[in-house]
C-alpha cells in the first residue's frame, strides 16, 4: 500500500428517482474514494442505494425516472458528471477505463450474438485494431480469465455456457480493454459457492497482475472481509460508516454495522452463540424523516437521535475510521 | 436443423389435411342443393340427375371427399357455377390482382410498422411516442371498409385527385397501376402497420430494460449500436411471428378492399361466390388461401430459427 | 423478484386497482366512460327516442338535421340517431355473446390441453393451428353464410373464430402455472384432476381471462360489423352499424353522414374496448403485456 493516489473520488453524490411526483432519495450525499490498485467494498442491504451509486458513477441511471441531482465524480482529474450520459467522452470511459460487472451473468450477455462477437465489439469500440486483432485479443482475454479452449468458446452463444463461465466472459471484456477500475456489482451472488470463490480469486488475480482497482458492491460481509482493504457501509442512501476492513470488523462504531456483523455466521464461532438478525426492515426512501434513518431499528437509539438532524460522518479515531452516529460510545455488551 | 424442418413439415401436412376436410365439408353445410343451385330452378329432373352423377354427389360423403382431394391434388377444384368455367382458371386469372395489392401492402406496412415501433420505443413518453401510439390505436380500431370509404369520399369524390375504383395491371402500365393502387394499398396497410408498430414498440421496451442492454451501455458501446444492434435483433424475433400471422389479416382485408374499390381479385370472387352459393369456388378459395397461410407460417418458423440461435440449437 | 410479486399483489387490491386502471392516464377513463354510455344507450334504447328503428317515413327521406331528427333521416326516412342507438344493441350483444362462447370454449380447452399436455395437447393444438391458418374474415364469412343472418348464429361463428387465440393463451398460462409447487403438491397427494383444474388453475387464470375477454369484445364487434357490411352478417332491416355503412355508401356524395356516423360508432367502441383492455391488463395482469 505504498501508492496512495486517488483513482476515483466521488463527492456529495445525490441521485433520486421520481415516481408520480414522489422523490425517492436513492443516493443521498454520498462521498467515497478508491486508490490505485486498491480493493474497496461497499456493503449494505438490498435497496440501500449501493448499486444506484455505481450506476450514477457510470451515468447509467435510467432517466426518467432517475436523475443525478448533484455532486462530483472525479476520475483521473476529470469530473465525469460534466459529460452528458450519451456523449462520446462518457462512452470512452465506460468499458475502457471503468468496467462494470453485474449481478446476473445469465442475462447480462445478449442471447442472440456469440460471446466472441460481443467481446470483439467492445474491444474494437475502444481500441484501434482490425477485426482479426480484436478477435485475438478476445481469445487471449478469455484464456486470461481461465476459460479453457478459448478459441471454441468465442464462437459459442451465451446460452451454451454456465453462469460462472458467463461471468468470466464478462470479466474478460474488462481485462481485454485494460480497465483502470473494475466495479463489480454483486459479482458472485447469482453463482454457487465454489464458483463464487473461483470468480473472487480471479478478480483478485486481475488486480495483482494488471494493476487495476476493484470496487466490490455486495451485501455479503463475509466475502468482503477476506478481500477488501477498506469498507464503506451504506444505509438508506447514505454512507453510515467507513474505514479499513480491520477497523470496521473489529471496532465497528455504527449500530448498523454492529447489527450486520452479528447477523453473519463465522467459522470460528463459539458454540451456542446465536445469530441475531437486525429487527425491522429498511426504511421507505420516499418517506425519509429528517433524523437518523436507522433510528427506528436501532437498539441503542436515544431521545436525542429523534430530535437532532441526521448525523454527519465524523472521525472515530482521528484517522480513516468514520461513522455517522450521534452516540459517542456503543454500550459494550452490545458488541 | 433438418429434424426441425421435417417436424414443421409434418405439422403443416396435418394442418393442411384438416383444412381440406373443413373446406370440403362446406358444401354440405351450405344450405340448398348444389345441383339445383347450379342448374337453376327450371332444370329438369334428368338434368339434375346427370349433374349429381357428374360431380359424384350421390356417392357416400367419405368417397366424395377422396375424389375431391384427388382432383384437388391435380389442380382440379371443379367448376364455377356462376362463371361456367373451371375454378382454377377463375382463381389464376384473379390471383395476380390480389397479389398486386396485397404484397405491396404487406411490405410497406411491415417496414413502416417496425420503423414507427422503434421510433416510438426509443422516444418513450415523448410527444412523438404519444403521436405514434395515438395513430396506432386509431389504426387498430378503424374498420377497413369505413376507412376506405372515407378515402373515396375525400380524395376521390371531394378532391378528385385519386380514382374512385378500378385496377390497372402493373405489367400493362406501371404508372397507372401506382395511381390506381395508392388508395387500396394504403387502406389495406393501415391495420397491419398499426399492429406491427404496436408489437415492435412493446418488444423493444421490454428488451431495452434487460440486463444485456445495461451491459452493452456499461461497456461504452454507442447508443446507435445499443439500439440497432443489440435491442433490435432481439425485439424483431417476435415481430417476425406477428408479420407471419398478419398475412391472414392482409388476406381478409383484401376481401374488403377489393370489394370497395371494385377490383376483380380473389376477394371479390369469394364474396360473390358465398352470396351466390357458388360452392366449388368457395371450397377452392378457402382451401388455397389457407394453404397459402400455412406456407407463410412454415416460412416464419424457419426464419425464426435462422434469426434466433437458441432455437437453432434446439433444432440440431 | 419477491418485491415485484408483492407489488403486483398489492396492485390487485381494490383501491390500488382503480388507481392503476383509471388514474394512469386520462384516455382509459374517457374510453371507460364511452363504453358505459354505449351500454346505457343500448339498455334503455326505447326510452331514449320516440321513433322505432324500423319506422319508415318516405316523405322524410335523407333529410338533414332538424330538431325532430338530430342526425337526420336515412334513405327510407328512418331516424338515424334511433338506428344508431339500436345498432349499439346489436353490436354489444353480438360482441358479448361471441366473447362469451369463446371464453367458455377457450377456457375449457385451454385448461384441459395445458394441464394434461401430451396427446390431448397435441390434438387440441393442431385444431387451433388449423383454425388459425384460415383467415378469420374468410372463416367467419363462409360460416356466416351457413348459419344465416341471425344474431345467435353470427355470434357463434365469431366466437369460434376468436377461440383459437383464447386456447393458446390459456394453454400457455396453465403450462406455466402447472410447474408451481402447489400444483405438484396437489398432484402428489392424488387430488382429483378436475378439482385441481377448477380450484387451483382456473382462479389463477382469472385476471388474464378478464383482460382477454375485454379485448376480444372489440375484435368481435369489428368482425360483426365487417360481416354485416359485406352482407353476410346481420340482415336488414335490423339496425346493425355495418349494414348502415354499406347502405349509406350509395349516398356517399350527397348524404355522407349516413355512412360516417355508424362507422364512427364502430371505431369509438372498438378503440374503447382496446384501450380499456390495455388498462385492465396493466392493472390486473402485467405479465400479459406483449402477448396481447
Amino acid at each position: 500500500m505504498s501508492e496512495t493516489k486517488k483513482l476515483l473520488e466521488v463527492k456529495n453524490l445525490r441521485t433520486s428517482f421520481f415516481f408520480g411526483g414522489k422523490e425517492v432519495k436513492a443516493v443521498n450525499d454520498v462521498s467515497y474514494y478508491i486508490n490505485e490498485q486498491e480493493i474497496v467494498a461497499v456493503v449494505g442491504e438490498s435497496g440501500c442505494g449501493k448499486s444506484v451509486t455505481q450506476m450514477s458513477v457510470m451515468q447509467l441511471v435510467q432517466t426518467p425516472p432517475g436523475k443525478i441531482l448533484g455532486g462530483e465524480v472525479l476520475f483521473e482529474g476529470k469530473n465525469l458528471l460534466d459529460y452528458k450520459p450519451k456523449s462520446r467522452e462518457m462512452q470512452a470511459v465506460r468499458g475502457a477505463k471503468i468496467a462494470m460487472i453485474f449481478q446476473e451473468p445469465m442475462t447480462s450477455l445478449n442471447p442472440v450474438y456469440t460471446v466472441g462477437s460481443q467481446i470483439t465489439e467492445v474491444i474494437r469500440r475502444h481500441k484501434k485494431c482490425t477485426k482479426k486483432e480484436a478477435w485475438e485479443l478476445g481469445v487471449k482475454a478469455l484464456s486470461d480469465v481461465g476459460i479453457p479452449d478459448p478459441e471454441a468458446r468465442m464462437k459459442n452463444y451465451p446460452f451454451e455456457m454456465s453462469g460462472g463461465m458467463r461471468q468470466r466472459a464478462l470479466i474478460a471484456i474488462a481485462v481485454a480493454c485494460n480497465s483502470k477500475l473494475i466495479i463489480a456489482d454483486e459479482p458472485t451472488t447469482a453463482l454457487d459457492v465454489t464458483t463464487q470463490a473461483q470468480v473472487m480469486e480471479l478478480l483478485l488475480k486481475i488486480v495483482e497482475t494488471m494493476h487495476t482497482s476493484l470496487l466490490i458492491v455486495t451485501h455479503n460481509l463475509g466475502l468482503v472481509s477476506r478481500y477488501a482493504q477498506r469498507i464503506y457501509v451504506m444505509y438508506a442512501g447514505r454512507i453510515v460508516e467507513s474505514g479499513t476492513t480491520e477497523d470496521l470488523l473489529i471496532h465497528p462504531a455504527h449500530p448498523y454495522t454492529i447489527g450486520l456483523l452479528k447477523s453473519v455466521p463465522k467459522l470460528e464461532e463459539r458454540q451456542g452463540e446465536q445469530l441475531i438478525p437486525i429487527e425491522g426492515s429498511p426504511p421507505n426512501l420516499a418517506k425519509l424523516a429528517d433524523y437518523c434513518a436507522f433510528c427506528p431499528r436501532c437498539p441503542y437509539a436515544t431521545e436525542e437521535c429523534r430530535t437532532r438532524p441526521a448525523p454527519e460522518l465524523r472521525s472515530v479515531d482521528g484517522k480513516l475510521h468514520f461513522t455517522a452516529c450521534h452516540l459517542e460510545a456503543i454500550p459494550e455488551e452490545g458488541k | 436443423m433438418r429434424r426441425f424442418i421435417l417436424k414443421r413439415i409434418g405439422i403443416s401436412l396435418i394442418v393442411i389435411m384438416l383444412i381440406s376436410v373443413f373446406s370440403f365439408s362446406l358444401v354440405h353445410l351450405l344450405p340448398g342443393d348444389p345441383a339445383v343451385l347450379a342448374l337453376g330452378s327450371e332444370a329438369t329432373k334428368e338434368q339434375i340427375r346427370n349433374f349429381r352423377e357428374e360431380f359424384h354427389l350421390n356417392e357416400p360423403v367419405v368417397k366424395q371427399y377422396v375424389i375431391w382431394i384427388k382432383n384437388a391434388l391435380h389442380g382440379d377444384f371443379g367448376i364455377s357455377i356462376a362463371y361456367k368455367r373451371s375454378v382454377i382458371s377463375c382463381l389464376s386469372e384473379r390471383l395476380p390482382r390480389t397479389i398486386a395489392i396485397g404484397l405491396p401492402a404487406l411490405i410497406i406496412s411491415s417496414i413502416l410498422g417496425i420503423l414507427f415501433g422503434i421510433i416510438s420505443a426509443v422516444n418513450r413518453g415523448k410527444f412523438i411516442d404519444k403521436m405514434i401510439t395515438f395513430i396506432v390505436t386509431l389504426g387498430i380500431g378503424t374498420p377497413t371498409f369505413w376507412l376506405g370509404m372515407i378515402g373515396i369520399l375525400v380524395f376521390g369524390l371531394k378532391m378528385g385527385i385519386l380514382p374512385l375504383s378500378g385496377f390497372v395491371s402493373p405489367s400493362e402500365n406501371f404508372a397507372q397501376y401506382v395511381y390506381y393502387s395508392i388508395m387500396p394499398v394504403t387502406v389495406l396497410s393501415l391495420t397491419l402497420l398499426a399492429s406491427v408498430a404496436r408489437q415492435t414498440r412493446s418488444n423493444m421496451l421490454e428488451v431495452i430494460n434487460q440486463d444485456f442492454i445495461r451491459t452493452a451501455r456499461a461497456n461504452g458501446l454507442a447508443e446507435r449500436s445499443v439500439i440497432y444492434r443489440h435491442a433490435l435483433k432481439n425485439s424483431l424475433i417476435p415481430v417476425i411471428t406477428t408479420i407471419g400471422m398478419q398475412v391472414r389479416v392482409i388476406v381478409g382485408g383484401s376481401l374488403i378492399v377489393e370489394q370497395l374499390f371494385n377490383i376483380a381479385g380473389i376477394g371479390t370472387l369469394l364474396v360473390s361466390a358465398v352470396s351466390a352459393r357458388d360452392y366449388m369456388v368457395v371450397q377452392g378459395c378457402v382451401f388455397l388461401i389457407s394453404l397459402f397461410t400455412v406456407a407463410c407460417n412454415f416460412i416464419v418458423d424457419v426464419l425464426y430459427g435462422l434469426v434466433d440461435p437458441r432455437i437453432r440449437k434446439a433444432w440440431r | 423478484m419477491s418485491q415485484k410479486t408483492e407489488k403486483a399483489r398489492k396492485e390487485r387490491s381494490g383501491g390500488e386497482f382503480w388507481r392503476v386502471f383509471l388514474g394512469k392516464d386520462f384516455l382509459t377513463a374517457i374510453c371507460f366512460a364511452i363504453i358505459v354510455i354505449f351500454v346505457l344507450a343500448a339498455l334503455f334504447a326505447p326510452l331514449l327516442t320516440k321513433y322505432s328503428p324500423f319506422d319508415q317515413d318516405l316523405l322524410m327521406m335523407n333529410m338533414g338535421t332538424s330538431p325532430e331528427h338530430p342526425l337526420g333521416t336515412d334513405q327510407l326516412g328512418r331516424d338515424l340517431l334511433t338506428r344508431l342507438i339500436f345498432g349499439a344493441r346489436v353490436s354489444l350483444v353480438t360482441g358479448l355473446l361471441s366473447s362469451l362462447w369463446a371464453a367458455l370454449g377457450g377456457t375449457i380447452l385451454g385448461l384441459v390441453s395445458g394441464y394434461f399436455g401430451g396427446a390431448v395437447n397435441t390434438v387440441i393444438m393442431r385444431f387451433t393451428d388449423t383454425m388459425l391458418s384460415i383467415p378469420p374474415l374468410i372463416f367467419t364469412m363462409v360460416l356466416a353464410a351457413v348459419v344465416g343472418g341471425n344474431l345467435v348464429g353470427i355470434s357463434l361463428v365469431i366466437g369460434l373464430s376468436i377461440l383459437p387465440g383464447y386456447i393458446r393463451i390459456v394453454n400457455g398460462l396453465v403450462i406455466s402455472l402447472r410447474e408451481n409447487d402447489y400444483i405438484t403438491a396437489a398432484n402428489l397427494i392424488g387430488q382429483n384432476k378436475f378439482i385441481i383444474m377448477v380450484r387451483h388453475l382456473l382462479p389463477n387464470c382469472f385476471a388474464s381471462l378478464i383482460v382477454i375477454f375485454t379485448m376480444n369484445l372489440g375484435t368481435a364487434i369489428m368482425l360483426e360489423s365487417t360481416l354485416s357490411y359485406l352482407g353476410v352478417g346481420i340482415t336488414p332491416p335490423t339496425p346493425a352499424w355495418g349494414v348502415m355503412v354499406a347502405d349509406g355508401y350509395k349516398f356517399l356524395l350527397n348524404v355522407p353522414r349516413l355512412a360516417i356516423f355508424p362507422g364512427l360508432c364502430i371505431m369509438l367502441i372498438v378503440i374503447s374496448f382496446n384501450i380499456v383492455g390495455d388498462g385492465l391488463r396493466d392493472a390486473l395482469d402485467p405479465r400479459l403485456r406483449g402477448k396481447l
